[in-house]
Formats: structure tokens, sequence, C-alpha cells
């Protein structure tokens, strides 16, 4: 791998990441690796242990008087600390959060009370020692249950469980479905996934009364997000709430929800004067960590030739007991909603989204967030529909991919596609993986070790990269607006910092910012720094996720380095007596351009704007070397690719192993060719898993029954193969940059792959297959085996 | 339960110590708060992740599945002891090259699997690594860059 580009031009090149070394070393900073602040308590919660109940009593005497703990705080006590947090809810209300249950509780493992304690170990103790008495009610489990008309509610002053809904029609899509030849429908589901970041959760909460400040190290995948909540539950100024993310360890997407142990954790900091650390451990996390509980209906019109006239969609979203995003309860719902067209041209599109609450764990969104589970529903119906029409599957897929002679594309969402390379994706697909062939010899037949072999293949398209006006056109004007910040100086000896909005959990920022950031300013790429972490010196943004950040803050970095780097141009024409638009800055100087000896270094160039040696600055230059700009993406980009998974499932056992797989994929320009196919290989792995093996399962009385990693089980080396990738680079004609996301369209087409190639493999038996994942017992019922 | 401390004497990354640790107290604890090493990460307490392998005696072992006062008279080596000041160890150079790491919170636990293996087996086949950091658990990578970069250093080692 080569450090940079002969010609000093870091961006699209694989430079090693810059965060590696300390972390190979041994010497990231998680939470827990940090210097605990002095008179630290350490924190921990008595969760319910009912899905559905009355809080009787609870009794912490036992627990108080053990030597070591310094106090029992219960749900009451923190309801008068703080402000609940208000979710808009139908009818005009407001659904409540307490961070801790105040006299019910709505799901397993709801803090119920907290305990502060002198060291972890006490702590496990104390909590063990708080008695709860509980008369149990009637829970609400799942989707099914909450929507019947004679449900338990969950909360009284709503008038049914159904806390979302949001309806769009284009005009005369039931009447195109009215007057269709042939409509497929069904619905898919998927089983509520658990995210298993390997760093848990926590936070040090250190509230220092005399500033009335909060400091929250924390492993918030959105600081800006948690510090707004934060400080509104609080009642605190946001300028007194600091949030610190340091090395956080994965987030997938789940850490994006500011969860209740944070907020209790920072109003018990307050209360008592003390800096309190809470680390969640893994039962907890499995527990509680849930996203994507979705079954969607979806209804596919066609004509006799296979292309589709209409699309209807009514995604139902279980999102636990109360909602995770203060400002809406439909976050998946609506999203849901929004990504159902994927690659294809759909005229007529309607949906129905909504969400409902159980008595389950509150979920967040995960990685793909609908989209999965939409494509898994497109990509399964377009392959009954060629079924039944006698069209190849490809050919049926190929008519109604959005083509570049479509460009540019309004979908049935009024977002635009500005590229379409969704043709050549397949094409080459086809040609990598020898789809057809492998098809004609191969597909469900038995091989000669006995297994049934199968390939699977699905088009998709991921919405990247929302800018506001697409936020503000899907009604989400929150906290989540669209544009991200970058401030960009360069230090007096002519080295840069560059602060950006959004905070990384493993992705890569420090590196491929700081490719954009070099090539910008001219500077080698080991005299610039990126600093995300801390919300006291990062600009304000609307932070990574839904493939975002590449494009948000890589367009707010090519601003802010464009405008130092003409401000270093005026300067160095002004001392090397040229015109500033004949300065070229590379590798460290500004030099005349064709008179490379003409040259001034950029740390001569930074004394001078800083007014520290005796350099002239031009007439009316201001002093310094610095600039603050944000970004706002006009639009979202589609990033695209067409995914190949092939399958050898055992008849025997109904094992499902996938033997080869192939992405053919286009997310725009390329920063960093071996972090985007870290990002997709990645996300293809997690795909695996919730095809195939993972569930966060509740048991009918909403107990949660996969709270280890024994039980909850992941990928492992031993389950994933070769992952063939290739890209195609249409840069974007909408970003700033050309980039277009690429954190989830590994995730969205790895699942309809994935089952479609267990079809293929299974053919004989033509199972529907509606759900996952394929564990062993399911694909044997599938084989009508019992 | 008595929490009198008991001193434990052991060698740790090659250097002779003693600390004391209360009878109860996990060898993932004692090495990260204890000893301050803090590379050794935790990742589900039960056994399951792998990210707080370290070696003991040579052999990869959980450390949050032993007590610190099993370490009697032990030769631990953690992930603090793999580079020098000046440069990374050939594994720790491959895991870079290979971009076999995203988050880094499992990383330090592989190192130190794959660095078991690699002593015990100087070139092993994929299939060998795959088994080996099997109980390994990452959830960025997807694993493969993992794999490829064991073989680099079993590559490199016969040049």
């Amino acid at each position: 791998m080569k450090e940079a580009k002969e010609t000093g031009c870091y961006t699209g090149v694989a430079v090693r990441r810059r965060e590696d070394e300390r972390f190979l070393r041994g010497q990231g900073r998680y939470i827990d690796d940090l210097p605990e602040p002095s008179g630290l308590l350490y924190l921990g919660f008595v969760r319910s242990t009912h899905a559905h109940a009355a809080i009787r009593s609870i009794n912490a005497e036992s627990a108080r008087a053990l030597p070591g703990v310094t106090s029992v705080v219960t749900g009451a006590d923190l309801a008068a600390w703080t402000i609940p947090m208000a979710t808009p809810a139908p009818d005009g209300k407001k659904l409540l959060r307490h961070n801790m249950a105040v006299e019910r509780v709505r799901y397993v493992a709801e803090p119920v009370a907290a305990v502060l304690a002198a060291n972890p170990y006490l702590l496990e103790d104390a909590l063990e020692l708080v008695e709860v008495d509980y008369d149990p009610l009637t829970p609400v489990v799942s989707i099914a249950d909450a929507r019947k008309a004679d449900a338990p509610r969950l909360y009284d002053y709503l008038s049914s469980n159904i806390v979302f809904e949001a309806k769009y029609a284009i005009p005369g899509t039931d009447e195109a479905f009215a007057k269709a030849p042939h409509v497929f429908a069904d619905t898919f589901s998927s089983t509520r996934l658990s995210g298993v970041a390997m760093e848990t959760r926590g936070f040090i909460a250190s509230f220092e009364k005399g500033r009335n400040n909060l400091t929250l190290w924390s492993t918030a995948h959105l600081p800006h997000k948690e510090r707004w909540e934060v400080a509104d539950a609080l009642g605190l100024a946001e300028k007194n709430v600091r949030i610190i993310s340091p090395d956080v360890g994965g987030s997938f997407g789940l850490k994006t929800s500011t969860f209740p142990e944070v907020v209790a954790g920072a109003a018990i900091s307050r209360r008592f004067g003390r800096p309190v650390k809470w680390l969640q451990d893994r039962q907890e996390d499995l527990a509680v960590m849930h996203g994507r509980d979705f079954q969607f209906h979806i209804e596919l019109a066609v004509d006799d030739n296979g292309l589709i006239l209409g699309v209807r969609n009514t995604p139902v979203v279980n999102i636990g007991a109360y909602p995770m995003w203060v400002t809406t309860a439909g976050l998946d719902a609506a999203g849901a909603g929004h990504h159902m067209m994927g690659p294809y041209k759909v005229k007529h599109y309607a949906y129905h989204a909504m969400s409902v609450v159980t008595n389950t764990a509150p979920t967040s969104s995960v990685r793909g967030v609908g989209a999965p589970i939409c494509s898994f529903g497109m990509e399964s119906l377009l392959t009954r529909a060629a079924e039944k029409l006698g069209i190849d599957p490809v050919e049926i897929r190929r008519r109604n991919l959005i083509k570049k002679e479509d460009l540019p594309y309004k979908n049935a969402v009024n977002v635009t596609h500005d590229t379409a390379s969704n043709v050549e994706c397949l094409d080459r697909a086809l040609e990598r993986s020898g789809f057809m062939e492998f098809r004609k010899t191969q597909s469900g037949k038995p091989g000669r070790d006995g297994k049934l072999r199968g390939i699977g293949l699905a088009c998709m398209a991921d919405h990247t990269g929302q800018g506001t006006s697409v936020t503000r056109s899907r009604g989400q004007a929150s906290r989540w607006p669209g544009y991200d910040g970058a401030l960009i100086k360069i230090e007096p000896d002519g080295k840069a910092v560059v602060h950006v909005s959004v905070a990384s959990q493993g992705q890569g920022h420090e590196t491929v910012f700081a490719q954009l950031a070099a090539d910008g300013l001219g500077l080698s790429i080991g005299d610039v720094t990126v600093e995300a972490a801390d919300t006291a010196s990062v600009p304000f943004g609307t932070g990574a996720g839904a493939s975002r950040a590449a494009v948000a803050a890589g367009g707010a970095v090519i601003k802010a380095s464009t405008r130092i780097a003409e401000k270093m141009k005026r300067i160095a024409g002004h001392m090397l007596e040229a015109s500033p638009g004949d300065i070229v800055l590379s590798e460290g100087k500004a030099f005349v351009t064709g008179v490379p000896n003409l040259a001034v270094t950029i740390a001569k160039i930074a004394e001078t704007a800083y007014m520290i040696g005796t350099g002239q600055m031009p007439k009316d230059e201001t002093i310094g070397l610095d600039a603050l700009e944000y970004y706002d993406p006009p639009s979202s980009s589609y990033a695209m690719g067409t995914h190949v998974a092939q399958v050898a499932v055992d008849p025997g056992t109904g094992l499902v192993t996938v033997e080869r797989y192939y992405v053919v994929h286009d997310c725009g320009r390329v920063l960093n060719p071996s972090i985007v196919e870290g990002q997709i290989v990645g996300a293809i792995v997690q795909g695996i898993g919730a095809a195939l093996m993972e569930g966060a399962r509740y048991s009918e009385d909403g107990q949660p029954l996969s709270t280890t990693l024994l039980d909850y089980t992941i990928p492992t080396t031993l389950d994933v193969p070769e992952i063939v990738v290739d890209h195609i680079e249409t840069p974007s004609t909408f970003t700033l940059g050309g980039m277009k996301g690429a954190g989830e369209s590994g995730a969205v087409g790895s699942v309809p792959a994935i089952i479609l190639a267990v079809a293929d493999a299974l053919s004989a038996h033509k199972p529907k297959i509606t759900t996952m994942p394929l564990t062993p017992s399911t694909v044997l019922s599938l084989m009508g085996v019992r | 339960m008595s929490d009198t401390p008991t001193r434990i004497q052991f060698s740790i990354n090659g250097t002779g110590a003693a600390a004391e640790a209360e009878p109860r107290m996990l060898l993932a604890d004692f090495i990260r708060h204890r000893l301050g090493l803090t590379g050794t990460h935790v990742g589900c307490a039960h056994g399951a992740c792998g990210a707080c392998t370290v070696l003991v005696d040579g052999r990869p072992a959980r450390s949050c599945l032993m007590f610190a006062i099993q370490a009697q008279g032990a030769d631990i080596s953690t992930v603090e002891g793999l580079a020098s000041d000046s440069s990374l160890s050939a594994l720790q150079d491959e895991f870079r090259n290979h971009h076999a790491l995203q988050c880094g919170f499992c990383t330090p636990g592989m190192l130190m699997s794959a660095s078991a293996l690699l002593t015990e087996n100087p070139d092993p086949s994929e299939e060998e690594i795959r088994r080996a950091l099997a109980g390994n658990l990452c959830r960025c990578t997807g694993y493969n860059n993992i794999v490829r970069a064991v073989k680099a250093v079993a590559v490199r080692r016969r040049k």
C-alpha cells in the first residue's frame, strides 16, 4: 500500500490509516481506558425483571447498608431532578419518557433504581440487594399483539399502541394496482437484531457545581444530539454541557440514541456533586441495544413484460417501549417508506408507515435502517414475478433499473438520482460471479458433498448523504439537519488541525479527512491532524450516520481548506511578487506555476499570516490561517450496487454456508479504496449475520432470550467467505467532491442476495421465504422437514 | 467472602513485577486497572468474544475468565508487549497494511491470538488461521483482512 501518489495527491489513494498505530499498540482510549477523575463513584442500574408491571415498592435498605455504597436512587427520585423527554404522538399528544421507571415498568431491563458504590465489585453486590416488588400486568410483545383492538395500552393517555403513522401516495397508485394484470404481495419481516458493537456503551459524567457545567465522556455516536438531549433533560444550556466521545468501539447505528442511563448518570452526578462512571455489561447490551424489528407488507404491480406499474408498502416497526429519538417515533418507519424503490423505476408508489410500542426494549436504527427489508421484499417479489411471467430473473431487474438515459431521474419520493451505473454494476457482477452459468449447472442441485447449492442476486441503491432540503421534505427537521462542519486551523508553524462535526466509531475519519485537507492545503498528510471528539472544539453538525460523513463533512473539509488555500495563495503571491492565480500549493510549499524554484514554504506563509515573523502581508489581509465552513449537500445521492451470494445448504442439518460473495459497487468518488472496501465488506458480514443467525428474541411474556454472546451469535472467521469487491466510480454530480456514502449499502444488498440464494438452493421445495434469520431449523422447515 | 488482598508475583511483558489483588479480582481488571495496561479490552466478561485475550505462559487465555490470583508466578503477555518503542511488530504492521482493524476494540485480543498461533505454527494455512481466530469476535471488518494480515506475516517470515 502506498502512502501517497507521486503527484502528492492523497485523495483516492489507499493511504494507511492514521488511527491504527495507537490501536495496534493498545493505546486506544475507549471509555474504560480513560483516567478516572478523583472522587469517582461507580454507577449501576437495578433493572426490571418484568416486561410489564406496576412497581409496588422498592426496598433498598440492605443495599444502602453495605459498606462502600454511597446511595440508591429510584425512578421517583430521578423524575424530580430531570425533565422527561417528550416525543410527538398522535392526536397532538406527547409520549413522555422518564429515564428510570416511575410507578410502572414497560420492558425487561428498564432501569428501576440506580446504585452508587466505591468500586465496581461492590456495586454488583449492592445491585443484587435491592428488592423490587412488582404487580405484573399483561405484556404486549409483538407487532400483532400491539395492533389488536383490545390490546392493553402501554400508555393510558394515548388512544392506542400505534404512536406514529405516515401516509404518502402518488395520485393514481390505487388505480394502477386495480388495472394491473399482475400483483405480487407478501409480508416481509426481520427478527429483531442487536448491534453488538465490540465496545458496549458507557460514560463518565462529571458535573461541576461552581461552574454549572457538565462534562460527559460518552460513547455517543452523535455528540451534538446527545448534548442537546442531556441539556434539555437537565434544564441546562447547551454551552454548559460538553460531550467528549473518545475512541468508540463500533456503533452500527445503535449509539446514535441517547439512552436513559446517560441522562440518569448526568443528573445523578449533578445531584451528588461527584463524577460517576457507568459501563454497560454485555448482558445489558444484548437486552437493550436492539433494532430492526420490522414487518413490511409490500405489493408489486407489473405488466405482462415485467415492467413495474406500482408499489405499495405498509411498513410496521416495533419500536419497543418508547421512542429513542425525542423528535420522532417514526425514524425507521418513515425511512422504510422512503427507501422502498431502490434502483428501480417506480411510477406509482404509496406507503402507510407506522410504529407501535410494545413491552420490549426501545429500538434504535441499525445500519441500513429500513432499506435491507425493503430490498428483501422488492427483490423477492421481482423474482416471483419473473418466475410467474416466464422472464429471466436478471432480465426483469434489467428492464426496471434506472438507466443513464433516464437521468436525471426523480423517484417516487421526489429524490433525484444523479448518476446511474445500475446496469454496469449488474453486468460486471454477472461476469465476475458466473451467475448465469451457475444457475444452469448447479442451482438447486446436490453437489458431490450432498449439499444443495444456490445463487442469489440483488440490485440495490442506498440513499446517502442527505442534506437539509431532503430532511425537511421528509418532515424530519430536528437535531438531524443534514449539513456538517469543518474548522481547519493552520497553526503558526504551518501544520494543520482539522475539527470535523462527525464523530468516528471506527470509520477512519482521522485518515480520510486528513487526505482531503492535505490535498486542499498542499500539506504533507503527516502535517495534518483530525480531531472530532469534543463538542467544545468541533463545529455543530449533524454527525455521522445514514452514510453521510464522507459527503457532508468531506464537503465541509473541502470548502474550509479551499478558503485557507486561497488566502495562502494571496500571501504567497505577495511574497513572491506573482499573481495568486499562478500559485500552486503542494508538499508544504507555495510556488509559482512552472517556476518551482520560486517558492515559499507554508511554514513561512503561516509565520507571515500570524505576523510572528517579518514577512509582509498583502494590504487589508486578515490575521491568521483558519476557516470554519459548513457543507449542506443539495439533495441526497444514491449509491448503488449489485450483490451476488452463493450458498450451500446441508439438507441433513439445514445449515447454510455462504461460499462465495461478489459485490460491484458505485459510491461515487472513492476517498480511500481500502476504507471503502472495509465498510462494504464489514456491512456484508453483518448481513450474513442478519440473514442466517442473529435474533434478539423474546418469549411470549416478554423475557429476552438471547442475552449472552452464546445465545446471540454473530458471524465469526468461520462464517465468512471470500468477498470480492469491485468498484465502478461515477462521481456524484450533486456533491462537492463527487462522493456518495458507503457505510450501509453492504448491509442492504446482502440480506436479499443471501436469502434468494437459499431460496434458489431449495428451489425444489418452492419456498416463499419471508423472514429471517434462516437458522438450520427454519431451513429444515422450508424443506418440509419437521 | 474475605476481601484481603493477596500479593501476586508474575512477569508482565518480560518484566518481573508484583502487585496485590483481592480474591475475586478478575485478571482482566487486574491488568487494566491495577497495572494500568488498558490495551487489553473487556468485550463481554463471559468468555465469548475474545477481546480480553492475553498470553499466560505463552498460551492464549481469556483474562475475563481468570482470577488475578490464578496468575501467581505466571508469565503474562499483553498487546503492550508486542511493539518496540520505535516500531510495530511484523504482525501489527501487517494489520495496518491490510486494513485489518476499524474501531480497534477487538484488535488487541485478535493480535494476541494470532501471535500465539504464529509462534506455534509459523506458516499456517488460511483454514488454520480461521480456526485459531474463530473465538475472537470482530464486528467491523468482516475478518477477511485480518486473515490476510496473519497470512502476510507468515509470507514475510519465509522471505
